[in-house]
């Protein structure tokens, strides 16, 4: 009988240590905090590369003395719809004020507060642009040779990682970005990690 | 068929009325009420302040620092924590039994289901698998391999199917590859299991924690226990618990033997013994 229980404990045990160790990438938890300095992300997401829909999960806590209103974006992927939904009880009986999302924008964000935010990102039709407009692959390589941004209509999002500012030392575009409305800041950054398939593990969570 | 049931039935008023409890417990703890959060922290479900089982792993890398703000973060969930092990260690596993909403969501919608298509667990011992997933909930992260916090969380899972009928965030929730699994976790170890009580008894840590001080305390508290003298073997308690914490042991005439590792007093081995073998107090 003990030989017996030591077996399947340590079976148990091997089992749920290949189930920890075994990571699925179409969603990712960040948790940081916004400052009025700008913020910090406990660590980036970290996703699959070529999926069609991704699930982020931010929480994130306000740090005095920081209050305003807070625009959320992704940044870097604009071949991909996006959707942002904050996370609040559905019939609303606390006592507690809660910020108000409206339009990508977190109103009337306090200290202490803390946010909780699912963001789905899905790939668009191929051929559609960002305005919804629909472009072929040589249009929009003429484009993309004479201007800036256009919807790529290329698979792959980690091509999107442009120019713009990504958080220090990590060189890359895609981002959740938090900004103040007012003064245009950002507030906290977390940064979109894309792994090839079959790559090297990361803790999402 | 229903269960044989002791006409004097010798149970509690919290053991009689269970079920009502239960349901109170659902409607303060989980979604579109989910009452305690809301009035306390203004969440919804048991994520943040309330979360009772991430702050007690440690992540490689960590450092001491950061562990202890953990506990900070999760301060109502550490003192939910305290409050279940200390009540546990001197009067049982209540909180399992009458409170937990999410053990008691899956037992309650468990019977619903009818008998032909639930699946029945009991061959399998429990607490060397809840113990092998303790174990691997506390070292995997701490050798940096990843965890099995959140990825696999009833307590996320459960307020979170509730919550889905209400709210789009919590719908998104299982529209991913760990909502899947979650989702089918809670159907194939709790609707969907004998008793309800599979999820529980196998993978939850917060269980796992409880029945040890449930073992260890068993000498000075009260528990549900059987009297050896009036148990006639007769085995009808032992498809009644939901735990499958009753075994038939002995040489010859067998008598009903409970297992501290996964018994709550839940009283429904009590209800059905007809020779009042069973009874909830302390040792004699």
């Amino acid at each position: 009988m003990r030989v017996k229980t030591v077996v399947i404990f340590l079976g148990a045990l091997a089992f749920f240590l290949v189930a920890a160790s075994t990571r699925f990438y179409d969603s990712a938890h960040s948790m940081g905090l916004i400052k009025a300095d700008g913020g910090r992300a406990r660590h980036p997401i970290v996703l699959d590369q070529g999926r069609d829909r991704y699930t982020l999960i931010a929480t994130a806590t306000v740090i005095p003395p920081y209050r305003g209103d807070v625009r959320v974006a992704v940044e870097g992927m604009p071949e991909m719809d996006v959707e942002i939904i904050n996370n609040v009880p559905a019939i609303d009986l606390s006592p507690h004020r809660q910020p108000q999302f409206r339009d990508n924008v977190l109103f009337g964000v306090q200290p202490r507060d803390r946010i909780a935010l699912w963001v789905i990102l899905k790939r668009k039709a191929p051929g559609a642009a960002a305005t919804g407009q629909v472009v072929s692959d040589q249009q929009a390589r003429e484009a993309a040779s004479e201007c800036c941004p256009v919807a790529e209509p290329s698979p792959a999002p980690v091509a999107e990682a442009s120019q713009r500012p990504g958080p220090k030392g990590r060189g890359s575009a895609q981002m959740l970005a938090f900004y103040d409305v007012s003064s245009g800041k950002q507030v906290l950054g977390m940064p979109i990690t894309f792994r090839a398939k079959g790559g090297a593990h990361d803790e999402t969570h | 068929m229903t269960k044989p049931t002791n006409p004097k039935d010798p149970r509690g008023f919290f053991q009689r009325h269970r079920t009502l409890i239960l349901i109170v417990s659902l409607l303060l703890f989980l979604p579109p009420l989910a009452l305690i959060f809301q009035v306390s922290t203004g969440d919804g479900d048991f994520c943040g302040p309330w979360c009772p089982r991430m702050f007690f792993t440690w992540r490689e890398g960590m450092s001491l620092s950061a562990f202890l703000m953990g506990f900070a973060r999760s301060f109502l969930g550490v003192l939910l924590l305290l409050a279940i092990l200390g009540a546990t260690f001197f009067l049982g596993r209540w909180w399992c039994s009458h409170l937990c909403p999410v053990g008691g969501a899956t037992e309650l919608g468990s019977r619903l289901v009818p008998r032909w298509l639930k699946i029945n667990y009991s061959a399998v011992p429990a607490p060397p698998v809840r113990y092998g997933y303790l174990a691997a909930y506390l070292i995997a992260p701490a050798v940096g391999l990843g965890s099995l916090c959140c990825t696999y969380c009833n307590f996320a899972a459960v307020p979170r199917f509730f919550g889905a009928l209400y709210n789009p965030a919590d719908l998104v929730y299982f529209f991913r590859i760990y909502g899947i699994i979650n989702l089918l976790l809670l159907f194939l170890l709790g609707f969907l299991a004998r008793g309800g009580r599979a999820y529980c008894n196998f993978l939850c840590p917060v269980g796992a924690l409880d029945a040890l001080a449930n073992r260890i305390g068993g000498r000075w508290g009260k528990r549900i226990r059987i009297d050896t003298h009036k148990c006639t073997g007769c085995g009808a308690c032992k498809p009644a618990c939901p735990t499958w914490a009753i075994t038939m042991e002995g040489k010859g005439h067998k008598k009903a033997v409970i297992d501290p590792h996964s018994c709550m007093p839940c009283g429904e081995c009590e209800r059905v013994c007809q020779e009042g073998a069973v009874r909830y107090g302390k040792k004699s």
